[in-house]
């Protein structure tokens, strides 16, 4: 069971997203095999940027919560992992905000998680590389890396 | 115009320019709303909301005096908004033609007022206020009449009682299914029998018929199957005032007692777990061949004394007799010929008494004699004017004592039918406002111990009879531990697959710990459960299904434990100063 805290940040969360959330963007809680929602897990869709190599695509991730949040910063997962330079192999994305050490702060909401991630999708950190392949795409040559991109946010569109 | 130096001499300029400026909220503009809306305009408040839903009817004409026959069909909001400025132009008046539960009147609108006026008749509606009112720390300003009686009082959080703090007495009306399709007791047929006597002889008034269907009778019990068919039966029954006038007699009451119940034995589903209902005949209730002497009626007087249940036989002669007086009545009534339920025009009460009986035999409820029919036929209460003006005056007493800042004399007054006994003899008593009810699980209580049968009791009973229905939640959202069991209202889940499932499995089993929140409402609050086999899943009474076993005050708790570890701490330590 989360503790108090955990829980009554989270049914905060949940209760500020569903007054506002940005445009195409979604968060829930995941469904359990009873039908209830999982507080600690939320299924969520990050929309590429208008005007971006991004756009038309709806990026699917998991935020994972755990009992010491907001203490510590939940975990941002692609489902599928993305080809991306701060995306690691298995779909974790690295961002500042998201560490602990770093640039997180018990009060970032999950709006501003989501949005920050949709910033880093247009906006890689060149200093921080989780992957390889989209590394060195990203830093040796541009055009091939947004070629890659662009056809990977197709096959996500023509399989909608 | 209004004549500001006038209220500057009497209030003083600068509790006038508090008034002129304080943005205040009155919701309802129906019988106090209207006299309020008056008063507060000719008080000197200049920036004022209101908000009702409803438009204006002809039976309001006689005590809301705002309204004009011309205004008939309109927003009342509207229209009060129009006629109060020609007491004040410059006034700053917006009105809301809407339903004070509408999200957009949520917390972050209630928060922009500095007062809160309740003018409302209705406990559901005036409870939502009083939570929006806590949550946004707003001073609300409550008042209510019944007849003669009146009571107006202010609620502040944490200084005074709350609206919910002292259980209120269920109001007198019926879920309009009951009365249409599953009446289960006498006075459910008098509220048919006088609904059917306006829809034949006068103007239809629902007043005493619960439209919305919410009333907390039909409990969780019955799934929206049978909600459906009630729904189509009542839509299939459905005959205008002009149809049933036609009728004569016999034909009447063959659509009343054979038809229309024929209609709601065809809804197998109603009758599954009640009684299903008899069809009564004209010619089965007169003696077949023996017409003539029925028609004459119950002849003599006397020969019907007021006390005595009548037979089937009795009620219909009964019933022909009256429908036959009725019916020249309203022929002799002329241009408007709209006959108004009067329980001392014999006629009238004879006519209600026969179809509420023949009704109950249909039904299996023990019939009335005429003598206890008037008695529950009589007993409404009319809405009187001058007792809506002396609430509406109060308000805006107690409003200008909050704006002074002066809350400590805030009085809750009594407006009384008899005065008090005694030397002064006052028909408006004041006395203190009363503090919190530490119990009340709205503004005090935060840990209510349910007792339930979580193994035999669905979510949707939860959901409806225990949370809409007793603790008046409009969009409850349930948790446990880490997972959401239900959520409603908007952007929510869709999660009513989940509501036919027993409580215990979705997680509310015996001592688990439910957060219940509302959105809409801003509140809070945990349910400590206890499961209890012996509460029957069979029950009728919703009532009968839960029980609340207690309600603690968890600030308070850790106030006092606090204190108890201060007091213990004090004998063995050194004084500290802080
Ligand atoms: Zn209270």
């Amino acid at each position: 069971m989360a503790s108090g805290i955990a829980r009554g940040r989270l049914t905060q969360e949940r209760k500020r997203w569903r007054k506002d959330h940005p445009h195409s963007f979604f968060a829930k809680p995941r469904k359990l095999e009873d039908g209830t929602l999982d507080m600690l897990t939320w299924n969520c869709g990050i929309p590429g940027a208008e005007g971006s190599i991004w756009e038309g695509g709806v990026f699917k991730l998991t935020l994972t919560f755990g009992e010491d949040y907001p203490s510590k910063p939940p975990v941002a997962r692609f489902n599928p992992p993305l080809f991306h330079p701060n995306v690691y192999p298995s779909g974790k994305v690295c961002l500042s905000i998201l560490a602990e050490d770093k640039g997180w702060s018990p009060s970032i909401t999950i709006k501003q998680i989501l949005l920050g991630i949709q910033t880093l999708l247009t906006e890689p950190n060149i200093q921080d590389p989780a992957q390889e392949a989209a590394w060195v795409s990203f830093r040796d040559d541009k055009k091939e890396y947004e070629r890659v991109v662009r056809a990977y946010v197709e096959r996500l569109r023509a399989t909608l | 115009m209004l004549d500001y130096s006038a209220l500057a001499a009497t209030l003083g300029e600068e509790l006038l320019q508090k008034i002129r400026s304080t943005r205040v909220l009155m919701v309802g503009t129906g019988g106090i709303g209207c006299e309020l809306l008056k008063n507060l305009v000719a008080a000197g408040f200049a920036n004022i909301e209101c908000i009702d839903f409803d438009a204006i009817d002809v039976s309001n004409l006689n005590r809301q005096f705002l309204f004009r026959k011309a205004h008939v069909g309109r927003p009342k909001s509207e229209v009060a908004r129009e006629s109060a400025l020609r007491f004040n132009p410059d006034a700053n008046i917006v009105a809301h033609c809407g339903s004070i539960f509408d999200a957009q009147f949520g917390t972050a609108y209630f928060s922009s007022f500095g007062l809160v006026f309740n003018a409302l008749d209705n406990l559901p509606a005036r409870r939502h206020v009083n939570r929006l009112c806590l949550s946004t720390n707003t001073p609300l300003i409550e008042s209510g009449t019944a007849g003669y009686l009146g009571q107006v009082t202010v609620i502040r959080k944490d200084a005074t009682e709350c609206f919910e703090c002292q259980p209120k007495p269920t109001p007198k009306t019926y879920p309009v299914c009951t009365i249409r399709t599953t009446p289960s007791a006498p006075i459910h047929c008098i509220v048919w029998a006088k609904y059917m006597f306006a829809k034949v002889f006068g103007a239809v008034d629902d007043d005493d018929v619960d439209d919305d269907g919410s009333g907390s009778d039909e409990g969780g019990e019955g799934g929206d199957e049978e909600k459906v068919a009630m729904l189509q039966a009542m839509a299939q029954t459905r005959k205008s005032g002009a149809q049933l006038r036609a009728m004569d007699a016999p034909q009447l009451f063959d659509y009343l007692f054979s038809e229309q119940i024929a209609s709601l034995l065809a809804m197998d589903v109603l009758w599954k777990t009640r009684t299903p209902p008899q069809i009564i005949s004209w010619a089965e209730a007169t003696g077949a061949g023996d017409k003539e002497a029925c028609e004459a009626g119950p002849s003599a007087a006397g020969g019907l004394r007021s006390q005595k249940v009548w037979s089937v036989a009795e009620a219909a002669q009964a019933f022909a007799a009256s429908h036959a007086a009725l019916v020249a009545q309203y022929a002799a009534a002329g241009e408007r010929p709209l006959l108004s339920f009067d329980k001392d025009a014999a006629d009238c009460m004879r006519f209600v008494t026969a179809l509420a009986n023949l009704r109950a035999r249909c039904f299996s409820i023990a019939p009335s004699s005429e003598f206890d029919a008037k008695a529950m036929a009589g007993n409404i209460i009319p809405a009187i004017a001058t007792t809506n003006a002396i609430a509406a005056g109060l308000m805006v007493v107690e409003a200008v004592k909050l704006l002074r800042e002066a809350a400590d004399e805030c009085r809750t007054s009594f407006i009384m039918q008899y005065p008090t006994r005694g030397r002064k003899a006052r028909y408006l008593n004041a006395g203190p406002v009363a503090p919190p009810n530490p119990q009340c699980f709205v503004c005090q209580a935060q840990f209510v111990t349910l007792a339930i049968n979580t193994v035999a009791t669905p979510l949707s009973f939860f959901v409806d009879a225990v949370l809409r229905g007793h603790f008046a939640l409009q969009e409850p959202s349930i948790e446990v531990g880490s997972a959401v069991v239900y959520e409603s209202g908007e952007g929510a889940e869709d999660m009513d697959d989940q509501l036919p499932k027993m409580l215990d499995a979705v997680r509310i089993t015996d001592s688990a710990h439910v957060s219940v929140t509302d959105y809409l409402q801003d509140c809070e609050f945990t349910f400590v459960i206890a499961h209890d086999p012996g509460l029957a899943p069979g029950a009728d009474e919703s009532d009968g299904r839960f029980r609340i076993l207690r309600a603690d005050h968890a600030k308070r708790k850790r106030e006092d434990d606090q204190a108890g570890e201060a007091k213990r701490a004090k004998p063995n330590e050194e004084p500290t100063q802080s």
